[in-house]
């Protein structure tokens, strides 16, 4: 598969894409990890996160490549890797005492709304999900999910968005925190 | 949001708190709703078997490599010196002969009267000063088919021996153990030029494989006989019922020696018979 059919097709979402490129350049990127003082689990980490991130972009149609596709995750790979070994130079120097209690809070928070996005319903993970993370428009939605319309995509978000604050409001409440 | 509506939301979440709260909980879940299709797409990624296949287990062992590596070196080489050698390998007849010649030894040489050399040439020169164009030894005029289909008929009878045994002309040769290979058809034939000198009489040489022939023949013809081997050949000259034996590597000029023995000869008699036929 060329590179220009790879971009068209992931500009699809075409997640299948996704695993293609994955398990072909693989071998090759965990060797940036494992050559420089990673772990197999932390260069598998990193190739995922780097290969979501050009998932985002090019998902945004707004990447234009000047190199390869690989050579293009390759750097993201690399930059991931710098900044996560950046990362755990400056847990080993810095002292984390201050702040854990809004940490804490923060961590409660976002447990709580994960339980509420797993309780959703599929349809309504995938519009949120798509809508906010893989940044498509109510158009593209209406076509990835067979809806009548990009009416229809937009009236479903507004509930399942809706619904999903009002599952957050009742579980969730700083009073509980307070106590 | 313009800059000015921007400003003002700026400031209204300064002097309300409950609205400030509100954003932080929506940007929060924008955030978990982001973290959890990432950890979709890795679960998705996590189920994809990345182990590699036998073959690329096989080719990233440097040992594998290595050893395919030399393999490959080796068959190129093999490959080339058989390519490059095909042109002469190809003919059953040269891998017979080679079998017979390294088994068997000049005595138990055995001259077939039957054999049927295709490749002597002989062309009758007129004496006297001759163009060059006129003596030159021609093509014979067999195909390399027909006699590839002759010499199969008659290997069993011929016995060759190492012809290169008897290349210098200061050594005393039994002639009489002069083998009359097949021809290498990638050999030349060689040219001839005779030139009337009184001060050599039946003297030759051979300069830049061309035979210059000395001395007047006194209007008999004379006849070259060329026997093409497989990497020699031997010339023999006819003048007046006598034989002469040529040395391709005399490059001096030299007197022209009889053949004195009398199985050569003979043998020399029936191939010309037999051409003539």
């Amino acid at each position: 598969m060329k590179d220009h059919e790879i971009l068209a097709r992931i500009s699809k979402s075409d997640e299948a894409t996704l695993d293609y490129l994955y398990k072909k350049h693989y071998q090759m990127m965990i060797k940036i990890v494992l050559n420089n003082n990673g772990s197999e689990q932390e260069a598998k980490d990193v190739y995922q996160d780097a290969l979501i991130v050009f998932w985002q972009k090019a998902l945004k149609g707004n990447l234009v490549l000047t190199s390869k596709i690989s050579t293009y995750i390759y750097s993201i790979c690399l930059n991931l890797w710098r900044k996560e070994l950046d990362r755990k130079s400056r847990l080993i120097h810095e002292e984390h005492e201050v702040g854990e209690e809004v940490d804490y809070e923060i961590e409660e928070r976002g447990k709580i709304i994960r339980q509420c996005i797993e309780e959703l319903g599929d349809v309504c993970k995938r519009i949120l999900t798509y809508y906010y993370f893989d940044g498509m428009n109510m158009n593209e939605i209406a076509e990835k999910l067979d809806f009548a319309n990009t009416d229809t995509a937009k009236t479903k978000k507004y509930k399942c968005k809706k619904r999903l604050d009002h599952l957050i409001k009742t579980r969730f409440s700083s009073m509980d925190f307070l106590d | 949001m313009s800059k000015n509506e921007a400003l003002g939301f700026e400031e209204m979440l300064q002097q309300d708190p409950i609205l400030k709260s509100e954003l932080a909980n929506q940007q929060q879940i924008i955030e978990e709703l982001k973290d959890y299709r990432k950890f979709e797409l890795k679960s998705r990624l996590n189920n994809i078997d990345v182990t590699p296949g036998f073959l690329q287990t096989v080719a990233s062992n440097s040992m594998v490599q290595i050893t395919s590596g030399v393999l490959l070196t080796g068959s190129l080489l093999v490959g080339g010196y058989f390519w490059m050698t095909s042109s002469e390998k190809d003919s059953i007849i040269d891998l017979q002969i080679n079998s017979k010649s390294t088994s068997l030894s000049e005595s138990e040489f055995v001259f077939n009267p039957d054999l049927k050399i295709p490749t002597i040439d002989i062309e009758e020169i007129p004496t006297g000063n001759t163009s060059l164009e006129s003596t030159n030894v021609t093509e014979s005029p067999i195909s390399e088919e027909a006699a590839i289909a002759e010499d199969l008929v008659i290997i069993p009878h011929v016995v060759v021996p190492n012809l290169d045994e008897y290349d210098d002309p200061d050594v005393n040769i039994d002639e009489s153990a002069v083998a009359f290979p097949f021809p290498n058809k990638e050999q030349k034939h060689v040219e001839i030029e005779n030139i009337e000198d009184s001060q050599y009489d039946f003297h030759y040489k051979f300069y830049n494989n061309k035979l210059y022939l000395y001395g007047d023949f006194h209007g008999i013809p004379y006849e070259i006989f060329e026997i093409n081997g497989e990497s020699v050949k031997r010339l023999f000259l006819l003048h007046d019922g006598v034989y002469y034996r040529i040395f391709d590597s005399v490059t001096e000029t030299s007197k022209l020696q009889k053949v004195t023995n009398v199985d050569l000869i003979n043998d020399l008699t029936m191939l010309k018979e037999n051409k003539s036929q």
